[in-house]
């Protein structure tokens, strides 16, 4: 489903992803995991086409984000840490916007907004202004915006920072229901605990380079996720340090 | 730490007019450094002059008469206006609606601290204001050796003490608006009014200030003695420089500090309310409506129409033009008579060709020229880029989009104004109508998409205030005045040089010709190289 290979991004001198390659298979949950700065969100909006690379490729179902980036965002769906959106719409406006653009046919985006935003407990707001949102509704907002059309690839930024807890029930449900249908997720977190639960897959990143990655308990061993992470990310420092 | 709040409030200010790309780091460069002190000494130089004229007219009849003080009283006058008038919705963001209020109040700094910054902050732009007023007229003044060293110094005591009042007015008047329109839903449209009202009397004003001028210096004694009366605190002023009395000097000391001190008093006893209390309008309840699909170009559009009508500094800030079109072609049409006897002078001048029909197009030209809101659209996208740049919809369609709400915002009343002009003017003649119809739009399609082009190349994605791009971006002051330089060219490039070839009806053909190649021409950029630049943007 998802293809990185040798992905390499540079702000000015400094390399923010060095030759990184993953891939995702459909009905998997992938976790991306890494401390701030690590190169997550850089890697993501690369994905997603928000970033232009250096060098390396990205595919998602045989569609280069580079060559074909329309057909790409047809199919995928992306979620960012901070969900800024249009503070001047209603959240029923911005639901229908994003219809719009994903050309979702008029009966069917009646029935799916009204199905995640009762399930996210969103629908008396809808007629608000975003702007009176809390930063949680934005989140909800967002997830519904993004699961919306269905996507095949479902990538988010940090997706249960603001949540509430019967919120993050709904999505962690909600995710895995597309890894059941065959979609795929791509998600960046810091709560280890929880990607150690869903996810299927996991790829550790620490300052700008792949530090591990494959199937949850290849990678873990007989460890926790956290113990492997900090171990990683130690001696990746190291290296960096040294060279 | 009152200084170090101000220093960072006048940096903050500092960013949002001039800083374009923090993420990249990048400085101006040494061409646009010149462009904006080009651009500062054109503006300081037009208002000086502006000033000097009124002041010359005024000065000499004033002194004769021996109400000297009058010339200083019209100067406390326009600068306590002006300075009232930009100061409220300034104050009302600045003081009670200011986003970090609540951060600033959970650190070790006093509210009365706080407070203080973001006053003497106002502080500074008001003397901004006054200076360009006061210091002229002084100058003025001193030029016809009326000054006196006590005059002098008086003039500096009340040049500092004078924003004091308007400061005190301007935040008392920003109080009551924050109370009346926290509740209301339609926030945005009161500001409009206040703003659209502000806005006239200033045009009716200062279409009349000759007039004025002239009652002044005839009835000046009359005058006079009704200010003295009616406005005794700046009476007080007046009369404190130009007769060096000292207690009128000290009266005017205490109409500018006591209000002051009392606003000052009353707000830090409250700013932690007013800073914490949490507004806002009834909740609206959602009914389930059917809803309507859009293609994609026509929901980019909905969606800058519904940005645009959603923000009252957007409106005002960048498509003022379209205001001024409605009002020429309703003068033009229910000030038929006064409009006709214009017509007759005009064509008696300048006798060759289709003069007024060329002189009202590019009337409604120049307002055109002061519609600037596609020269902003990138930039307003700000940190919601992503969401744009991540759904399958293509650039093109995107620029389109934007395109298109620039021209329903300027096209409609400029067609408006035009053909209220034609039912005034131009009924009987086809070419006439033609022209102020034509002319207008083929120069709006060209400033929509050269707009688009400028903020492609200079987009400011990394504001904290939408009224950052809008108001203080670059690619809007370049479009703006490049469009004024482009019209005041072309008048000059006929006058000077043309009119004695060709007659003007073929000159203005000539023009709509050319622009009509350049729309064609940079329509084709803005949907390939403009395509590929908006997508190069990092979101």
């Amino acid at each position: 489903m998802l293809d990185i290979k040798n992905l390499t991004k540079t702000f000015g001198d400094k390399k923010a992803v060095n030759d990184i390659s993953l891939h995702v298979s459909p009905g998997e949950l992938y976790g991306f995991i890494g401390h701030n700065g690590a190169g997550k969100s850089t890697t993501i909006k690369s994905v997603c086409g928000l970033l232009q690379f250096d060098s390396g490729d990205i595919t998602v179902d045989g569609h280069s984000i580079k060559t074909e980036p329309i057909e790409v965002k047809k199919i995928i769906s992306y979620l960012p840490d901070n969900p800024d959106m249009y503070e001047f719409l209603s959240g029923i406006k911005y639901l229908n916007f994003v219809a719009d653009i994903f050309s979702i046919p008029v009966e069917t985006r009646e029935e799916r907004i009204h199905k995640y935003a009762d399930l996210f407990e969103l629908t008396s707001d809808l007629a608000q202004p975003i702007s009176t949102y809390s930063h949680g509704m934005k989140q909800k907002l967002a997830l519904i915006s993004a699961l919306m059309h269905d996507p095949k690839l479902l990538i988010m930024d940090e997706p249960f920072v603001g949540l509430d807890p019967k919120a993050a029930k709904v999505m962690k449900d909600a995710m895995r229901e597309l890894t059941d249908r065959g979609g795929a997720i791509f998600f960046s977190t810091h709560v280890l605990e929880v990607a150690e639960k869903l996810c299927d897959r996991v790829a550790i990143i620490s300052h700008g380079k792949l530090a591990a990655s494959g199937k949850m308990d290849e990678v873990l061993g007989n460890e926790s996720l956290e113990d492997v992470f900090f171990e990683l990310d130690e001696a990746a420092r190291a290296e960096s340090d040294n060279g | 730490m009152v200084k170090k709040l101000l220093i960072i409030n006048l940096k903050a200010m500092y960013s949002s007019m001039f800083n374009r790309n923090k993420k990249k780091n990048k400085s101006m460069g040494l061409p646009v450094k010149i462009g904006i002190a080009v651009l500062a000494v054109y503006v300081v130089a037009a208002f000086a002059t502006m000033v000097v004229s009124f002041a010359i007219q005024l000065r000499d009849p004033f002194y004769n008469l021996g109400i000297g003080w009058m010339y200083f009283t019209l100067n406390s006058i326009v600068v306590f206006s002006i300075c009232v008038i930009t100061c409220i919705f300034t104050a009302q963001a600045q003081i009670f609606n200011a986003k970090d209020n609540e951060l600033l109040l959970s650190m070790p700094i006093k509210p009365s601290s706080i407070l203080l910054s973001r006053v003497l902050t106002l502080l500074v732009t008001e003397y901004i204001f006054e200076a360009l007023i006061s210091i002229p007229m002084y100058v003025v003044w001193a030029m016809g050796g009326y000054a006196t060293v006590t005059g002098t110094i008086f003039f500096v005591i009340e040049f500092l003490l004078l924003p004091l009042m308007a400061l005190a007015v301007a935040c008392l008047l920003a109080w009551i608006l924050t109370l009346v329109t926290s509740r209301m839903r339609k926030q945005n449209f009161v500001t409009l009014v206040i703003s659209v009202i502000f806005l006239v009397a200033y045009v009716w004003l200062f279409s009349n200030l000759q007039q004025y001028i002239m009652n002044l210096v005839t009835n000046g004694s009359a005058i006079a003695d009704a200010f003295r009366q009616g406005f005794p605190p700046l009476y007080y002023f007046g009369s404190a420089i130009s007769d060096g009395n000292a207690l009128h000097l000290l009266i005017f000391i205490a109409f500018a500090i006591i209000p002051f001190a009392i606003m000052i008093g009353l707000l830090s006893h409250s700013f932690i309310r007013i800073a914490t209390t949490k507004r806002g309008a009834k909740k609206r309840q959602y009914h389930v409506k059917a809803l309507k699909s859009s293609g994609h170009i026509a929901a980019v559009n909905k969606l800058e129409l519904r940005r645009y009508w959603n923000n009252t500094s957007i409106i005002l800030n960048t498509s003022l033009g379209g205001m001024f079109a409605l009002v020429i072609g309703g003068y033009l049409l229910f000030s038929r008579s006064s409009a006709l006897e214009l017509v007759a002078v005009l064509s008696a001048l300048l006798p060759d060709g289709n003069v007024i029909a060329a002189i009202v197009a590019a009337a409604f030209a120049l307002t055109a020229a002061m519609n600037v809101l596609s020269a902003a659209l990138i930039s307003l996208e700000g940190n919601r880029l992503w969401i744009l740049r991540s759904m399958p919809i293509s650039s093109r369609s995107v620029l389109l989009g934007k395109l298109a709400t620039h021209l329903e915002i300027s096209l409609i009343p400029a067609w408006i104004g035009g053909i209220l002009s034609i039912f005034a003017l131009f009924t009987k003649d086809l070419e006439g109508a033609l022209m102020v119809l034509i002319l207008p739009t083929v120069f709006i399609v060209f400033i929509g998409i050269f707009g688009l082009i400028i903020n492609l190349h200079m987009p400011k994605l990394d504001w904290t205030n939408e009224l950052q791009p809008v108001k203080h971006g670059m690619p809007v002051l370049i479009v703006m005045f490049g469009m004024f330089a482009l019209l005041a060219g072309l008048v000059l490039l006929y006058v000077f040089a043309l009119s004695s070839y060709m007659n003007i009806s073929l000159f203005v053909w000539l023009v709509v010709a050319v622009l009509v190649v350049l729309d064609i021409l940079l329509s084709y950029w803005l949907v390939t190289a403009g395509a590929r630049k908006f997508e190069a943007l990092e979101a």
